[in-house]
């Protein structure tokens, strides 16, 4: 058994911006732009970044709602194949790689389609961040979370109810709520009913998309430990996509940086936010409001908003707002090397000066 | 020396007659801000923090009102005995008060701009509102600077000379309205202490009168009104658009020739807040209520915003008033900090002191469920959820969610005390007896 889960290669999502009267193709949203990401068996990878950085898109990609642009996306495959499918892709005979893309149909999520695809559907699942628009309003609790398990047929029909009442006590939720709206929870409840119907598949993979963001505190601390109980009970692997670096901090194992379609930087939590080597990662840690009066830090506090997405700065994307940026970084774009052996991984010209 | 109030609101209820039933959204408030503090104003949503600064601006919207209560203001207080109750006080007057001497930055600057008008507009309306008389002054001075040199029955000089005497009958007309409105407000002034039935009617009557003075003239109503005559107002335009550009270059927005230009959604969401944080500026206000300025940005923005808003109130604003649910912001800005839940304030004290020694079982639960920096074991969390304001639990609000559960709770609304200096609670734990004690 492969010890990633999933294992993310050179994926890019560009949007099409059209115009004009024959809607002719002007330019593209880059918003995933080149993306190499592994996640292990039963870990937790937060993704940081701020809005519109390319976060959501990425997790919509892992998942296929909708397709990438180009780029591979291995979801639970063997080591062995991903390697071979990798090598030919990559070769320069025509018609190896035209093998390739028969191999890919089996393997890459991208490709798939059919009964492939829709028994890895049954593993991937997702909660996203507004439980509002996420339930359908017209449906009631039982139906909503019995929604997968019919849809995928997993259970009998007659099974169901049990199962349904069993996924509920495991959110925190009893047979009262079965019968009701979603309108008539609250919105830490939802989020409960969203996250019950995730893990009805018996998911080994579940995207989480910002799903404490439109909760309160106090709601905010019931719910992120409910998912790391769930985690530790169900052998759980997330990718929990946030703009709050202390919630992540809490849930993850490890913490990728995204900025503007492109991962920064990426290592073990606590070695990240130890020693965070890319520029970006030391303003974004130090930009933390600190529930704590007594402790004065220096802030890092960075020019400028996000560039637009559809021309990215040449070289590093970051260059722009970079208090340390040099002639090289306006030119090269730097790729993510590796700064130890634990996995932390940076993309940045000059992180061993700084 | 003891600090000086500059608004204080008492025993505040505001309510929201819906289908539903009544929601009580504020339950007796009673917050004091100080001059040259920052104060915050901490819960989770729907605690009644944004009622509460609606209600002292005064602009709640239908279905809700202010119930009863006293919202006391101490502006200029060198001068006056006594503050002034601005809950029966007229539209116009808010008017007058409203982004002059109280401001207030909105949630959404998205939402907060008006997607129909450029930013030079909006910045302006300010000036063109509270500064209108200095704004023609200036106008009518540049006039007198740039006469034209040619012959006197010349067009140019015509023109000029006919615009000279509609800004000057324009300024006129907004003199006497303002020395109108001055003389009626001293009255009410003199009249509030009072009660009896006499100067209640009196008072009446005088907001009648101030909210119907006529403010312009029939001469300049009808001359900007009129196509092509209108032209002449465009000096008055150039003078306030001098004005927003000078306001957008203090508060370090780049290029800001260009940005006046524009329309919001050409901005990007920090640029809005910044354009937001202008308007509320213009006039220069004592104290500004930013509503969580950065709930929407991120977190770099989010500093960028928290940082200006920092530097100005050393500059320009004597007081702010901070909204927010982030007890990171708040540790960071503020001086003082109340704390609400569910239309109640639970306590109020000093940020070091609210944050070392919490008293209030609430302000406990939520400073513990806030994910540390060095978070090593289980999140604390409160058990269940917000109620439900239509019927809130009776006696303390929070007692349902409450580990100290005592049997009085659910009786009797606790009263708010001064557990130490500057320190008050409103909770059974610490009433009475308990507080002797220690």
């Amino acid at each position: 058994m492969n010890e990633q889960l999933v294992d993310v290669r050179e994926l890019k999502k560009y949007y099409p911006i059209t115009g004009g009267v024959f809607r002719r193709h002007l330019a593209d949203v880059k918003a995933v732009d080149g993306v190499d990401l592994t996640i292990k068996r039963g870990e937790c990878l937060g993704l940081v970044g701020e809005s519109g950085c390319g976060k959501t898109t990425l997790g919509k990609a892992l998942l296929r709602l909708h397709n990438a642009t180009s780029g591979r996306v291995y979801f639970d495959q063997d080591a062995e194949s991903i390697k071979e499918a990798e090598a030919l892709i990559h070769s320069q005979d025509a018609r190896e790689r035209a093998r390739a893309r028969g191999l890919l149909k089996k393997l890459d999520l991208n490709r798939m389609s059919g009964r492939d695809l829709l028994a890895l559907r049954q593993k991937i699942q997702v909660v996203f961040q507004d439980p509002t628009n996420s339930l359908d309003p017209r449906m009631l609790v039982k139906d909503i979370v019995a929604e997968p398990l019919t849809a995928q047929h997993l259970v009998k029909p007659r099974d169901v109810p049990k199962r349904v009442l069993e996924l509920l006590n495991i959110v925190g939720l009893t047979a009262d709520h079965l019968m009701r709206y979603p309108h008539e929870f609250s919105g830490g409840q939802r989020q409960r009913i969203a996250i019950a119907r995730a893990l009805a598949t018996n998911p080994q993979f579940i995207l989480m998309d910002e799903p404490t963001s439109a909760l309160d505190v106090s709601v905010q601390a019931q719910i992120l430990n409910l998912l790391k109980r769930l985690q530790a009970e169900f052998n759980l692997t997330y990718l929990f996509v946030t703009h709050h670096l202390l919630v992540v901090k809490y849930i993850s194992n490890r913490i990728a940086v995204m900025y503007l379609g492109k991962i920064n930087e990426i290592g073990p939590t606590p070695e990240l936010f130890a020693n965070p080597r890319h520029p970006y990662t030391k303003a974004l840690l130090s930009a933390i409001p600190v529930p704590d009066p007594e402790t004065k830090r220096e802030k890092i506090i960075l020019t400028g908003d996000v560039p637009n997405p559809v021309n990215p700065p040449e070289g590093c994307r970051f260059h722009p707002r970079c208090p340390h940026a040099r002639d090289i970084c306006r030119t090269v774009e730097p790729q993510l090397e590796e700064t130890g052996s634990d996995g932390h991984r940076v993309a940045c010209h000059r992180w061993r000066e700084l | 020396m003891p600090a000086q109030t500059l608004v204080e609101t008492q025993d505040l209820y505001s309510t929201f007659n819906t289908f539903e039933g009544v929601v009580r959204a504020l339950n007796g408030v009673g917050i004091v801000v100080n001059q040259g503090e920052t104060y915050g104003l901490v819960g989770e949503s729907g605690c009644g923090k944004s009622v509460t600064v609606r209600s002292i601006m005064r602009i709640i919207q239908m279905p809700g009102r202010i119930d009863s209560g006293r919202i006391v203001l101490y502006l200029n207080s060198e001068d006056r005995a006594h503050g002034i109750d601005i809950v029966h006080r007229s539209e116009t007057y808010m008017q007058s008060i409203r982004g002059s001497d109280i401001s207030m930055i909105f949630q959404e600057p998205g939402a907060a701009l008006n997607p129909v008008l450029s930013i030079d507009y909006q910045i302006g309306e300010s000036y063109r509102f509270h500064r209108m008389e200095q704004m023609l002054e200036e106008t009518l001075a540049s006039l007198q600077e740039s006469r034209s040199k040619r012959g006197r029955y010349s067009p140019a000089r015509l023109a000029q000379g006919a615009s000279t005497r509609l800004f000057r009958r324009e300024r006129d007309a907004l003199r006497r309205y303002n020395e109108t409105v001055r003389v009626i407000d001293n009255e009410l002034y003199l009249l509030e202490e009072k009660a009896d039935q006499q100067s209640e009617r009196r008072k009446e009557d005088l907001n009648w009168r101030r909210d119907h003075a006529h403010r312009g003239s029939r001469l300049v109503s009808f001359a900007r009104k009129v196509p092509f005559l209108r032209r002449y107002r465009h000096r008055l335009d150039a003078t306030v658009h001098r004005h927003v550009v000078e306001l957008l270059t203090m508060l370090g927005i780049p290029n800001p020739e260009n940005v006046t230009h524009r329309y919001p959604h050409e901005l990007s969401g920090g640029m809005q807040q910044r354009i937001v944080i202008a308007i509320a500026l213009a006039c220069h206000p004592t104290l500004l209520i930013a509503d969580e300025p950065t709930s929407n940005l991120d977190v770099t923005i989010q500093a960028q915003i928290v940082e200006l808003i920092k530097t100005l109130k050393k500059t320009f604003i004597s007081s702010v008033l901070f909204i927010t649910h982030d007890l990171g912001l708040v540790a960071e800005t503020c001086d003082r900090v109340t704390v609400m839940y569910a239309g109640d304030v639970s306590e109020t004290a000093a940020v070091k002191e609210l944050f070392r020694n919490p008293l209030h079982p609430y302000t406990e639960g939520l400073l513990a469920s806030v994910p540390k920096e060095e978070q090593q074991e289980e999140l604390a969390m409160i058990p269940g959820a917000v109620p439900n304001l239509i019927a809130p639990p009776p006696g303390c609000r929070f007692h349902p969610r409450c580990p100290h559960r005592m049997p009085i709770c659910s009786q009797q609304k606790p009263a708010t005390i001064e557990h130490s200096p500057g320190h008050w609670v409103a909770c059974h734990l610490y009433d009475g007896k308990d507080a002797a004690h220690e």
